[in-house]
């Protein structure tokens, strides 16, 4: 958490009597007090609840839909870094529509969702494209690519 | 020989060349190509579009390099001057648009069409820039709306009569 957030001094959970919990975070800011789940970005609690997902969660598969909402773009590759370190332990599924973590993500771990003349989808990798090969081999960005429309030739 | 499998690549400015190539001229296009794909090089630095046209060239696939005239006094001059800037482009895949992309937007609505917009007829649109295509849509839309309605009955015969660069573009490559 210090990594990505080296700002973040405690985390902790209340439990009331109701059996809900209040999400509360500690800043280096203000030691003095939590501030509760609802005072706090959401970037910072997209960023806890993928660390929990990740390192705390006893399941052999993890699938994350677009980790990249409301983080700012610094922090994306750190993001990606945590996932591989986690896919150490677990298989690791990620959704994204985001260049950075494309860009980031290692070729041979993309996968590319498109869809056919008749709207159905087609999974495709673009490391195995010819064409792909080509654009990298000039120095065209796979991000590039991925913007423009491009990495499904 | 067929290039029916071969792959096409247009080199367009922006968001609006991209409509329009997307809409009119691609489908002419993909009768002849396999793949017939828009590449965006605004913002992008002259190296970059250098490499996406060597990729281009290193895949074996055809491609156009589409420009506005902008102040160029004449096509060559303009040609010339991308030659220069992009060494490895050839001269004859540039096409250049007389006189921006909205020109040949609104080269494509007929006098019915005119009419129905509630637009002035243009009988000729080589000297139509930007500013002058903004000051002719009416209230009711907003740019990007009265470009697509445009785009809805575009008549690729009557934007040959009324733009040069458009009719040369669809007679050279008979599409």
């Amino acid at each position: 958490m210090k990594d990505l957030l080296p700002f973040v001094d405690n985390l902790s959970v209340e439990k009331f009597a109701d059996k809900s919990l209040l999400f509360k975070l500690k800043e280096s800011y203000n030691k003095k007090q939590y501030l509760p789940a609802s005072l706090i970005s959401d970037g910072t609690i997209n960023i806890t609840a993928l660390i929990i997902a990740l390192f705390f969660e006893k399941k052999p598969l993890t699938i994350i839909e677009e980790p990249e909402r409301n983080i700012h773009p610094y922090l994306i590759s750190k993001v990606v870094e945590m996932m591989k370190d986690a896919s150490n332990n677990i298989q690791i599924l990620v959704s994204t529509h985001n260049p950075e973590i494309v860009k980031i993500a290692d070729l041979e771990n993309l996968l590319l969702i498109s869809r056919d003349k008749e709207g159905f989808s087609i999974i495709s990798r673009p490391s195995e494209k010819e064409n792909v090969k080509i654009f990298l081999k000039n120095e065209i960005g796979i991000e590039e690519l991925y913007i423009q429309n491009l990495l499904e030739l | 020989m067929s290039t029916k499998y071969k792959q096409l690549f247009f080199l367009v400015e922006g968001n609006d060349d991209e409509r329009f190539f997307q809409k009119i001229i691609v489908p002419k296009f993909q009768k002849k190509y396999g793949t017939v794909k828009i590449w965006k090089y605004a913002q992008q630095k002259t190296e970059k579009i250098s490499n996406f046209i060597r990729s281009i060239k290193s895949m074996g696939a055809d491609y156009f390099y589409v420009v506005d005239i902008d102040q160029s006094p004449c096509v060559t001059a303009k040609k010339k001057e991308i030659k220069r800037k992009l060494k490895n482009v050839e001269i004859d895949r540039i096409i250049v648009i007389i006189k921006e992309i909205e020109s040949w937007y609104l080269a494509g609505i007929d006098n019915k069409h005119c009419k129905k917009l509630k637009i002035k007829v243009i009988e000729n649109t080589n000297n139509i820039t930007k500013e002058k295509f903004n000051n002719l849509i009416p209230k009711k839309f907003n740019r990007i709306d009265f470009m697509s309605e445009i785009l809805k009955n575009f008549s690729i015969e009557v934007a040959k009569q009324k733009n040069t660069s458009f009719k040369y573009f669809i007679e050279k490559y008979d599409c």
